[in-house]
């Protein structure tokens, strides 16, 4: 069992159909006494322990109920829309693995050295993994029980006693009477009808709300779980989106000609000149972008850490004023007026995906779950679309009846809220996996004018509507995440002034890279497909960088070798260098020198004279001077 | 030559005995002198070499062009005269002319699309002044010989009479300077305003167009009388008709020859007759008005009567005194041009009568481009409205019919109620109603609408939406390039005609047995968005993203998704329960503090102890 590289399917394989064989295995082990306690003796070997973890975790799973199953099985692949993609990743890469051509690309030493590995390695590996895997099962396990206890707080939806009832008819007024105090707060209405009408935007905690007068541009900042007013600033001006940047510090506003930062006090922070004309503003809290389109269709992500302009993509789709963002992979998604819908990372100049939503008709709203799985779009032919985001599918869709849906928004728990006409109707989560009938609930806003905007608070039961007569709060009981993760940073409504500059200095640390921005959220770090095309295609990337890193910086001569050997050895150099140069030294020596040769001449000439050479050759060397 | 030849006693002189310095009959007087005759011929030759060796040490390239220059001038004289005297150099000299036209023409040197020029090109204004003077004089080579192709090939009508080339160009730009006038006249301002100065500049503009219009006639006279003296004046033939026809001839223009068959029928020719609306006006052809074959018909817009017979131009002047003295001048010449012709008309007055489509604009004028796109000249179109005193309103009421001959040679054969209405138009002869917007008019308005605010249906948007994909699919497939640029054309790349070597036979196929494996093909990309009709899926590889990837499979593992497991699995605090992270984050060798940590050494090495949970 423990043979390697199939054990974790082994796992997760024993978690989908615990049914037959865990159970047995289960008995076995409380034949060994050794299930029901969470302690593993040291065994022989390590492998032995390992064993026997193995079997008490495959058992804990198998006594477990379905719920916790799947809770156990979002912790070990991150949660759902990870799982989804490291499975097809997987598929893909086995297929690649198979494919005899990859081997083929290598050449025949890296062929054996890859044999070898496969060979020697394979074993150790294949333990290292598997010890790795039951780890994080375990800690899958863990997490589960921990969030069995940590989740204290319950979310419920209304049901009904009776066949004959039906959730939506339930009146906000009628609903009220049924919530405590704290919940029937947030029910309210506020006339606003001088600067009206009115857009509202929440923080990631809900703890603050952003209201804006879209025409005159009166900006109030709302903490709303007092329902007390922070602050509160006109800006004479058209303003046609605000949104929190990472915290409730500081928002940005998308005011006439600019965008704006403002601060909590209503100062403005920075004027951002390079985004002119926008009509909707996404800010992806994990990588400090905000992004903004508008008028001219430009798509640009603007840092807000380091202020610098990451990228800026044309459309060419015309302006456009429908953006959402998807929670799970930070991509952007577009809403144009041809009707269709494009996703966008700052890394791609082009888009990552297109599809043809509403045929004829502009795409006039659009919401994405937080899981990353669907997508809801209304278009102007008055039909919501429900896309499976995991297959770029069309799932169903769903026909709005009293005005064309001009807004829409999905909540934490995957309520559907949509905003038509002066009507807003919601839908149960279940609407977005299947088409269900009747929606959960509705409110109409009564002569309040149609809907400017719909935003769910997250973590609370509330829906704000900002519309043409103010703003609307009204409670939507199920649609908000009732437990808070007061670890993750700016989630926490509660948090206090130090908490929130911890935050924000541990975000800033953690702070993703534009780049990293992909449809496969884990593709990081990851080992590229190899096929055929991706490989040319790659080839060809790195050609052009390189020519174009030569082509900017220019060719450069090779430089010329010193060579140190020969003529151009050091002291070969000097003494070239000093040759004409005559010094006394030089003068002594070549006096020598003349002087010694001299002699020698002499000597010879002596030599040759014959007699008088024998002579001074007997001669002993005192007298030699005397023979010349 | 005759100093040096003397040994062989070639001298022609009488006395070349005595001269010889061998019988010493010399005198010495006579023996200096030649000695220094000798002397300064040599002292002469020796300069002269000397000179001719310093003029070929001088570099200077001005120097050397210049003396090219004047020798290649030299020498076509030379080669000119020869050829007039002798007609074999002659053409031999065309010959060779030829024969460096073709060479020009086959090397392409004129053509700029030589490595060289091009590159010269492509830098621009940075190539030194030799280069350039270089590509310039291809350039003009190349433009020499353009305009010799089209010598030979292009319309040698218009070369042919440069004379009423030149005239006509006159009148252009006459005619130019008089619309210039009516133009500046709107657009005069400030100091041009005043009044005076208006004077000035039209007293200036008056006798500036005054003495154009005294060249144009000048010249047209001499053609005329040139025209005159070449043709003979025999040629006379009986009765009105005959004398209208010579009277016609003798005032024929050079270009005009086909004008004969014209104007026995009797049309109002005028070659350019112009009418401002400063009354002035200018007759710079000549007016022949055959009375005879205009159908006397009561109803016709513009009525003619035999019996009136007769109305002379000069009347203009009595209609309108106070014209400018240019004008004057102008009908004054009219006038006795036409006396000259004896050109009689006939008109009376059709009272209330007129072309209806003429009528609501009678002085419309209309400008419309010659047939022939060179010359741009004027129509106009007027209403007849002649005075029942007989009296011709020059200005408004005589239609003029100002065209290329040949276009009234094309017009010839058109009904003669498009000359009643003198509408003549100048491209096909019938002035068609252009009525383009009978159509639109004719939709509803709610067609209209539909089809101004038309929305596209959904095939169309489906259909533009799977075209997108399409250049998208073929935009990444690699495999599709590769096979077209993989392309080639059999038979290029070796060699063809005459001499060339014999084509290598096609290789034969190797057995099966010993032939090596097929290539595998590349098939087709497989896409994401296959089998998805409304989504376009990117499969482009995004470089930036593609920095956080790994290319290949690092160290320990063998597969792709062996490194995958591995590596899956947050192992963070931000997703894992405290005690998780621990045991996951725990250090691969544990040891307690205090304890001795043993050197490396192959035989000391032990299994590590399990782990405790």
């Amino acid at each position: 069992n423990i043979g390697g590289s199939t054990c974790t399917k082994n796992i997760t394989h024993t978690i989908q159909s615990h049914s037959t064989k865990s159970k047995m295995s289960s008995a076995k082990r409380d034949q060994d006494n050794i299930g029901g306690t969470n302690f593993i003796a040291r065994g022989a070997s390590g492998s032995e322990s390992l064993k026997q973890r193995q079997n008490l975790l495959e058992t804990k799973v198998a006594k477990a109920t379905n719920e916790e199953k799947e809770l156990i099985q979002n912790y070990l692949h991150n949660g759902p829309s990870s799982s989804h993609y490291n499975k097809k990743r997987r598929k893909v890469l086995r297929e690649d693995d198979k494919d005899p051509r990859s081997m083929d690309k290598l050449t025949s030493h890296q062929q054996r050295a890859l044999q070898k590995r496969k060979r020697l390695g394979d074993r150790s590996v294949k333990a290292d993994i598997n010890r790795q895997e039951t780890k994080r099962l375990e800690a899958a396990i863990a997490a589960a029980d921990a969030e069995v206890v940590l989740h204290t707080e319950q979310s419920g939806f209304i049901e009904v006693e009776t066949e004959m009832e039906r959730t939506y008819k339930l009146r906000q007024n009628e609903l009220k009477n049924h919530l405590d105090e704290q919940t029937a707060r947030h029910i309210y209405d506020l006339k606003l009808d001088t600067y009206s009408p009115y857009g509202c935007n929440y923080d990631r905690s809900g703890r603050c709300g952003l209201l804006y007068g879209k025409n005159g541009g009166h900006i109030a900042l709302m903490d709303m779980h007092t329902a007390s007013l922070k602050t509160e600033f006109f800006l004479n001006e058209r303003v046609r989106d605000a949104t929190f940047l990472h915290n409730t510090t500081l928002f940005a506003v998308a005011q006439k000609k600019h965008a704006y930062i403002y601060d909590d006090s209503g100062v403005e922070i920075h004027r951002m000149t390079e985004h002119q004309d926008i009509f909707q503003m996404q800010f992806l809290p994990h990588h400090w972008l905000l992004s903004t389109i508008g008028r001219t269709g430009y798509l640009k992500y603007h840092d807000t850490s380091t202020g610098e302009l990451v990228s800026t993509h044309r459309t060419k789709m015309g302006p456009c004023s429908v953006m959402a963002q998807n929670k799970s992979n930070a991509v952007i998604h577009c809403g144009h007026t041809n009707g269709t819908v494009t996703l966008w990372s700052p890394a791609n100049s082009e888009y990552l995906v297109k599809m043809l939503c509403h045929k004829g008709a502009p795409v006039q709203s659009m919401a994405i779950d937080k899981s990353g799985f669907y997508m809801a779009t209304g278009g102007a032919d008055s039909q919501i679309k429900i896309w499976d985001l995991r297959m770029f599918k069309e799932s169903h869709a769903y026909y709005c009846k009293g005005g064309a849906p001009c807004s829409i928004d999905i909540s934490q728990r995957g309520v559907l809220g949509i905003g038509h006409g002066s009507k807003t109707t919601f839908w149960s989560p279940e609407a977005l996996k299947v088409k269900v009938r009747d929606p959960y609930m509705g409110h109409s806003l009564l002569g309040n004018g149609p809907v400017e905007t719909l935003r769910f608070r997250p973590f609370e039961d509330v829906c704000g509507i900002g519309h043409a007569k103010g703003f609307s709060s009204i409670v939507i009981p199920g649609s908000g995440e009732p437990n808070l993760d007061s670890m993750e940073y700016n989630l926490n409504p509660y948090q206090d002034s130090k908490q929130r500059r911890e935050g924000e200095v541990r975000s800033l640390l953690d702070k993703l890279r534009p780049e990293m921005i992909a449809l496969d959220p884990d593709v990081i770090g990851t080992v590229e497909e190899s096929s055929h095309h991706n490989r040319v295609e790659r080839q060809r990337q790195i050609e052009e960088e390189a020519n174009e890193k030569k082509l900017k910086e220019g060719e450069k001569k090779p430089k010329e070798k010193k060579r140190m050997r020969g003529r151009n050895k050091i002291q070969k150099k000097l003494n070239r260098k000093n040759r004409n140069i005559i010094d006394e030294n030089k003068l002594k020596l070549q006096e020598i020198l003349d002087k010694q040769k001299a002699d020698d001449l002499a000597k010879k000439n002596a030599k040759k004279s014959g007699e008088g050479a024998t002579q001074l050759n007997t001669a002993p060397t005192a007298l030699k001077r005397f023979f010349k | 030559e005759a100093m040096f030849g003397n040994e062989d006693g070639e001298f022609d002189d009488d006395d070349d005995n005595d001269d010889d310095l061998g019988r010493n009959k010399l005198s010495e007087e006579e023996y200096r002198k030649r000695l220094g005759q000798l002397k300064k011929m040599r002292a002469l030759m020796f300069y002269e070499e000397q000179k001719r060796h310093h003029i070929n040490k001088i570099k200077s390239k001005k120097y050397r062009k210049i003396r090219k220059k004047q020798k290649l001038r030299s020498k076509e004289e030379e080669e000119k005269e020869a050829a007039e005297n002798d007609e074999e150099v002659a053409r031999e000299l065309e010959e060779k002319a030829e024969m460096e036209r073709m060479k020009e023409r086959m090397s392409l040197k004129h053509r700029n699309t030589s490595k060289w020029a091009k590159r010269v090109l492509r830098r621009g204004g940075n190539v030194d002044a030799e280069t350039r003077k270089a590509l310039s004089e291809q350039i003009r080579i190349g433009d020499e010989l353009k305009k010799k192709m089209e010598g030979q090939f292009g319309n040698s009508d218009d070369d042919d009479d440069g004379e009423t080339d030149l005239l006509s160009q006159a009148r252009n730009i006459l005619a130019d300077t008089e619309n210039d006038d009516r133009t500046q006249k709107d657009k005069d301002t400030g100091i041009f305003k005043l009044a005076f100065m208006k004077k000035g500049i039209e007293a200036q503009r008056q006798r500036a167009k005054e003495e154009a219009r005294e060249l144009l006639r000048e010249l047209e006279a001499n053609e005329s009388e040139e025209e005159s003296d070449t043709k003979s004046n025999g040629e006379e033939g009986g009765g009105e008709e005959a004398a209208s026809k010579a009277s016609s001839k003798k005032k024929k223009t050079a270009s005009a020859k086909e004008m004969k068959g014209v104007l026995d029928d009797g049309k109002l020719v005028a070659s350019s007759l112009k009418f401002g609306k400063s009354n002035s006006v200018q007759v710079s052809g000549n007016i022949d008005i055959g009375i005879k074959e205009i159908p006397n018909e009561s109803q016709s817009d513009f009525q003619v009567e035999k019996d009136t017979n007769t109305i002379s131009l000069t009347t203009v002047d009595t209609t309108d005194r106070e014209e400018s003295p240019s004008v004057r001048s102008t009908t004054n010449s009219t006038k006795t041009k036409i006396a000259a012709k004896k050109v009689a008309a006939t008109a009376t007055t059709a009272e209330g009568e007129s072309n209806p489509w003429l009528m609501p604009d009678p002085n419309q004028k209309e400008k419309t481009e010659n047939s022939d796109g060179s010359k741009k000249k004027k129509k106009q179109k007027s209403c007849p409205s002649v005075s029942k005193q007989g009296i011709v309103n020059v200005a408004d009421a005589v239609n003029v019919i100002s065209g290329n001959d040949e276009d009234n040679k094309n017009n010839n054969g058109t009904s003669e109620e498009d000359e009643k209405n003198f509408s003549v138009n100048k491209d096909g002869g019938k002035v068609v109603d252009p009525n383009p917007n009978t159509k639109i008019a004719s939709l509803s308005q709610e067609e209209l609408v539909r089809k101004a605010f038309a929305t596209p249906s959904e095939k169309d948007i489906e259909d533009e939406f799977s075209k997108e994909k399409e250049a998208m699919k073929n935009r990444d497939d690699h495999s599709q390039k590769q096979k077209e640029s993989s392309k080639f054309v059999s038979g290029w790349g070796s060699w063809a005609g005459e001499g060339a070597p014999v084509a290598r036979p096609p290789k034969k196929k190797l057995p099966k047995k010993l032939a090596p494996p097929e290539k595998k093909k590349t098939e087709k990309r497989k896409r994401k968005d296959d089998g998805k009709k409304n989504v376009i899926i990117n499969a482009k590889r995004v470089k930036k993203t593609a920095k956080f990837q790994l290319q290949n499979i690092p160290h320990p593992f063998s597969s792709r998704e062996q490194y995958e497991r591995a590596m899956s699995g947050a192992i963070g605090k931000e997703w894992n329960v405290t005690s998780a992270v621990k045991n996951m984050t725990r250090s691969e060798v544990l040891t307690k503090a205090g304890k001795m940590i043993k050197p490396i050494n192959k035989k000391a090495k032990m299994k590590r102890a399990p782990a405790k949970f």
